[in-house]
């Protein structure tokens, strides 16, 4: 056995390995040189044939099946343009149907009302007197005098929205735009003293109020 | 009843009806829905299981899609659905395996072929019904690895390099296979070109 072995040996490494054929050189050339991926004429017109012969579109019950899972999902045309479902609770025409100063307006009200349980303000302040019946419209050219504001109590409040003005469009965080307008308007605080006399306040003031916009 | 007498019936599905995004989607899946099918269909034993994979691939996309996990834009849906029908079509076959080694299905497959003759992988109001119906013959009759390697460069119009990605292998090696793929299918539809029976 072990006198055998170097005969052996010298049988086998006489032996070559088969030589690579054309077909796979060319391949291994091609993989080499990154020619492997491109497709030649011929294996292109064949291709083009293939492709001529379109595959079975999906059957009407088969696509709605499917088109049901896609009900709520956005669709992304791209990085910046993604189209939204419907939402199934977006009715929103009986809101719509007022104007948007009139919503903002009307939280300017609400507003005004808890400020007459505020202390007074430092703002401008201006107080006219009145005879004791009520007054309902100021009166500019009232005197002014001097009140002592511990015994005067509410009597009457009005405000007058003068002005709203539209000031844009603003995203919050939760994606909802909204419009934020400008509600300048005068505050007509009546007040009445112990002895039944009538004053009137008049304070002009502005809010900026984030208004829900309407979005399609 | 919540329904409003104003308000018309919602049940058509005419396109202009839909919402952008849903028009959307139902373009998408025209489009992309018969190829991503194909290739399921090439995947899977039978119809129902490519149908069954394809909607469980995009259950999946959808998932992601929805929960903000889904990396990429609409370019990246199709690459991923690929992977994914490929994936659960595996899953799936390996789950059959073990089912008919449980289970005597002698009649099965003679109803599931008879099936599959009424369900053309072509469309079948083609030009030329006998070469569609050789074509899918002969696809069938491929190698899987050559035929789905045909079906994503025809037909789904990928790159190798996204075949590659899709089946795990080098670029270079999709391409080699669509080659190999793309002229073994030349030669097995040589005769019925030779006697002038397909357009192709």
């Amino acid at each position: 056995m072990t006198h055998d072995q170097p005969t052996l040996e010298d049988e086998l490494r006489a032996l070559c390995a088969a030589p690579l054929d054309d077909a796979l050189l060319a391949r291994l050339e091609a993989a080499a040189d990154g020619s492997l991926t491109e497709i030649g004429p011929e294996e292109r017109r064949f291709e083009h044939q293939l492709r001529a012969i379109s595959p079975a579109p999906l059957a009407a019950e088969h696509l709605a099946e499917l088109e049901s899972l896609f009900r709520d999902i956005p669709f992304s045309m791209d990085e910046k343009i993604v189209l939204f479902p419907k939402s199934p609770v977006a009715k929103p025409a009986a809101a719509r149907r007022r104007p948007m100063w009139a919503a903002a307006a009307a939280v300017a009200v609400i507003g005004a009302a808890t400020a007459l349980l505020m202390p007074p303000a430092s703002g401008p302040v201006r107080t006219f007197a009145s005879l004791p019946t009520p007054a309902t419209t100021p009166s500019q050219a009232a005197p002014t005098i001097a009140v002592d504001n511990s015994n005067l109590v509410p009597a009457g409040f009005d405000r007058g929205v003068s002005h709203v003005k539209d000031e844009g469009v603003v995203w919050k965080n939760d994606t909802q735009p909204h419009s934020l307008m400008r509600v300048d308007y005068i505050d007509k605080i009546t007040l009445k003293d112990r002895n039944g006399r009538t004053y009137q306040v008049e304070r002009p003031g502005f809010r900026y109020m984030l208004v829900p916009a309407q979005t399609d | 009843m919540d329904e409003d007498p104003d308000e018309p019936m919602a049940s058509t599905t005419a396109i202009s009806d839909l919402s952008p995004a849903a028009s959307a989607w139902r373009e998408w899946l025209e489009t992309n829905g018969p190829r991503l099918l194909l290739f399921a269909r090439q995947q899977c034993r039978t119809q129902e299981d490519a149908k069954d994979v394809f909607q469980d691939a995009l259950v999946k996309l959808v998932e992601k899609l929805r929960n903000g996990e889904f990396v990429g834009g609409q370019a990246a849906w199709v690459p991923y659905l690929y992977t994914a029908i490929r994936r659960l079509a595996i899953d799936l076959s390996r789950r059959d395996d073990r089912r008919k080694k449980r289970e005597d299905h002698v009649g099965q497959d003679i109803g599931d072929s008879q099936f599959e003759s009424f369900h053309p992988w072509f469309e079948s109001d083609s030009s030329d019904d006998e070469t569609r119906s050789q074509l899918e013959e002969k696809l069938k009759e491929l190698p899987a690895k050559f035929s789905e390697v045909i079906l994503m460069k025809v037909w789904g119009e990928r790159t190798f390099a996204e075949i590659g990605e899709t089946l795990g292998i080098s670029q270079n090696t999709a391409a080699s296979r669509y080659r190999y793929g793309l002229e073994a299918l030349k030669k097995s539809l040589g005769s019925a070109r030779r006697r002038g029976d397909l357009s192709i």
